[in-house]
């Protein structure tokens, strides 16, 4: 039955691309804004991402994933192309920050800056699975879903950035605190 | 491994507030809710509704039209192309001459002679790394080349390429380098990829394709000139600018495109000054300036490069090797390191250490590793070191970047299938040596 509803909303995803944009445009960029270190450059991207989509959506076949697993998909690779574009053509800048929002004022703005470069330097599915998980706030097995992976997995990979996150600021001398 | 996976799971529980915890979860918890805090934020009705009228915008036709008027439209259009491009042709055949090829090569003093070139190189975003000056002596003719690189003002490299053979002195060092041919470096000769010289060869085989255009308000013509196309569908293009009167090149630029992607520039060259010079007055301009250096000899492999073998060593291993390996330390940025190999050639060894699929940092000697090798056409970029060396970005043969830190005993080389620039740079700093 969940099956069943889940393949009827692929398939008017795949029919209504102004719907599929409406619900999914906004957590495009908020990945890609996360993944690059600009808004900017995000939006761009992202309006990258939906023309991809537009041409290619109607194509695709229900393998039992939604279409934002395919979104978020093209958005990864799309961010990886533009990083290593941008890396070629010169140094990138120091990255900066993501969008202000609900910023802890207790953190420091270097923790900050430490803490948006350790995310950026955390490996890609990494990133994947702290968005979807702690910005989007999907559950695990939706997590799972999008990324092909078992919860297990997905719930691993969370526990690994962690660490990661834990061990790139403890490098730059900032102590993770509860 | 079953405890770390109970430990993920609770750590999920503490994240959704339906347990609490203390100690390494408590920390981890509250860490990931603070990376991601700054990526909740809210995209409004209103900046949706503009990306998706933009969007519009690109997609008109298809949104809005049946399949069959599409059709027509797709018709009409094609023949609405093909007849403006006659026009176009047919139109501006006179103005433009339709080989502006001879006449730019003759600018050039013709296919064979010496010039003596002085380029700044900038970057495409302005202020974003060093402008370097670049002054080189192209003699044709005796098919030699010679590149001076200056950064903020101090000369850095000089390169020779004559007779095959390729002498690099590294002025803060004070070593050459050399090598009986490109093959013998790492980033190749790519330094010496001369972008008058390879415009001056397009020019010869006549594949250039020409627009009109103003440069600094003077007019112009733009000649697009295909370099290559690396693995990832990217295909690299020189376009230059010159001037319509003397038919002298104003501007090179290295411009990539991707598929689906909007064509982006990569590299910026203004040639402040290109003039033909007497074959006499360049004689003394192939002699490197480095009569106290120490001259270090490279070698190239001669006939086919085979591998003989490829081992794992262990860390004891790895330690007893003299001069020590360089590496990041037992992990790297979270990373641990996860396998260190020595791979033999027929023609020498490299050491290849691994951090996941993370970054990888290779170790050479007399060999430079094919996985490492250069691209052949795109330059190369120099950066001097805080300790007066120099590392060297350049682009593999499947586009991604590599950073080059050319030593007289051992090279390393950077890689990273995430990393641009900045990150290898970043790892730079980290290296030392395994002890």
């Amino acid at each position: 039955m969940e099956a069943g509803h889940e393949e009827q909303r692929f398939r008017r995803e795949q029919a209504d691309f102004e719907s599929l944009f409406r619900a999914h445009y906004p957590e495009i960029v908020r990945y890609l804004t996360a993944r690059l270190g600009s808004r900017e450059r995000a939006g761009d991207l992202a309006a990258d991402v939906f023309l991809e989509a537009f041409r290619r959506v109607p194509l695709l076949r229900w393998r039992g994933r939604p279409v934002l697993a395919w979104l978020y998909r093209v958005a990864a690779n799309m961010a990886a192309d533009d990083l290593r574009r941008s890396a070629r053509e010169v140094p990138l800048a120091e990255p900066e920050p993501a969008a202000p929002a609900e910023q802890d004022q207790s953190d420091s703005v270097a923790e900050r800056l430490a803490l948006a470069k350790a995310l950026h330097s955390l490996p890609t599915d990494y990133q994947l699975v702290v968005h979807l998980r702690l910005v989007e706030g999907y559950p695990f097995s939706e997590v799972a879903r999008m990324t092909g992976r078992s919860v297990g997995a997905c719930q691993m990979q969370l526990l690994r950035a962690g660490r990661l996150l834990r061990a790139t600021l403890e490098e730059e001398g900032i102590r993770a605190h509860a | 491994m079953r405890e770390e996976r109970a430990l993920a799971a609770q750590l999920d529980r503490v994240l959704d507030g339906r347990e609490r915890a203390d100690g390494e979860l408590a920390a981890l918890a509250s860490l990931l809710e603070r990376a991601a805090a700054p990526s909740r934020f809210e995209v409004g009705a209103k900046e949706v509704d503009g990306a998706l009228a933009a969007a519009r915008a690109r997609f008109r036709p298809r949104l809005r039209r049946p399949a069959r008027v599409r059709r027509i439209a797709g018709g009409l259009a094609l023949a609405g192309a093909v007849a403006a491009a006659l026009v176009v042709v047919l139109t501006r055949g006179s103005a433009v001459p339709l080989h502006i090829e001879e006449p730019a090569l003759a600018a050039l003093g013709g296919p064979s002679s010496a010039l003596r070139v002085i380029e700044r190189v900038e970057p495409t975003r302005p202020g974003a790394f060093p402008v370097n000056v670049r002054v080189g002596w192209i003699d044709a003719r005796g098919k030699r080349i010679r590149w001076d690189e200056y950064v903020r003002g101090r000369k850095v490299v000089e390169t020779l390429l004559e007779g095959g053979r390729v002498s690099r002195y590294l002025v803060p060092e004070n070593v050459v380098l050399v090598g009986t041919s490109c093959r013998a470096f790492a980033s190749g000769c790519a330094e010496l990829i001369d972008p008058i010289e390879f415009y001056r060869r397009a020019l010869q085989r006549g594949t250039a394709r020409t627009s009109r255009t103003t440069f600094d308000g003077r007019a112009a013509f733009v000649l697009r000139l295909p370099v290559q196309s690396l693995p990832d569908a990217v295909r690299i293009e020189q376009r230059v600018t010159i001037d319509r009167t003397t038919y002298l090149p104003l501007l090179i630029e290295w411009v990539e495109e991707r598929s689906g992607a909007e064509p982006r520039a990569f590299a910026r060259i203004l040639i402040k000054r290109v003039r033909e010079v007497p074959a006499a007055a360049v004689r003394f301009a192939f002699e490197l300036n480095a009569p106290t250096a120490r001259v270090i000899q490279r070698v190239t492999p001669g006939g086919k490069l085979r591998k003989l073998s490829e081992r794992k060593l262990t860390r004891v291993q790895a330690r007893a090797l003299s001069p020590p390996l360089q590496w990041l330390g037992p992990d790297y940025i979270g990373q641990p390191e996860s396998a260190i190999d020595e791979l033999r050639w027929n023609a020498g060894t490299a050491y290849r250490i691994r951090y996941g699929n993370l970054i990888t940092v290779w170790n050479y000697g007399r060999l430079v590793p094919p996985e490492i090798a250069a691209s052949r056409y795109v330059p190369a970029k120099v950066v001097p070191l805080i300790d007066g060396r120099i590392a060297r970005f350049y682009q593999a043969q499947d586009g991604r970047v590599v950073l080059e830190l050319e030593g007289p005993n051992r090279s390393i080389a950077l890689i990273g299938p995430e990393f641009g620039k900045e990150s290898l740079f970043g790892a730079l700093q980290r290296l030392q040596p395994l002890r």
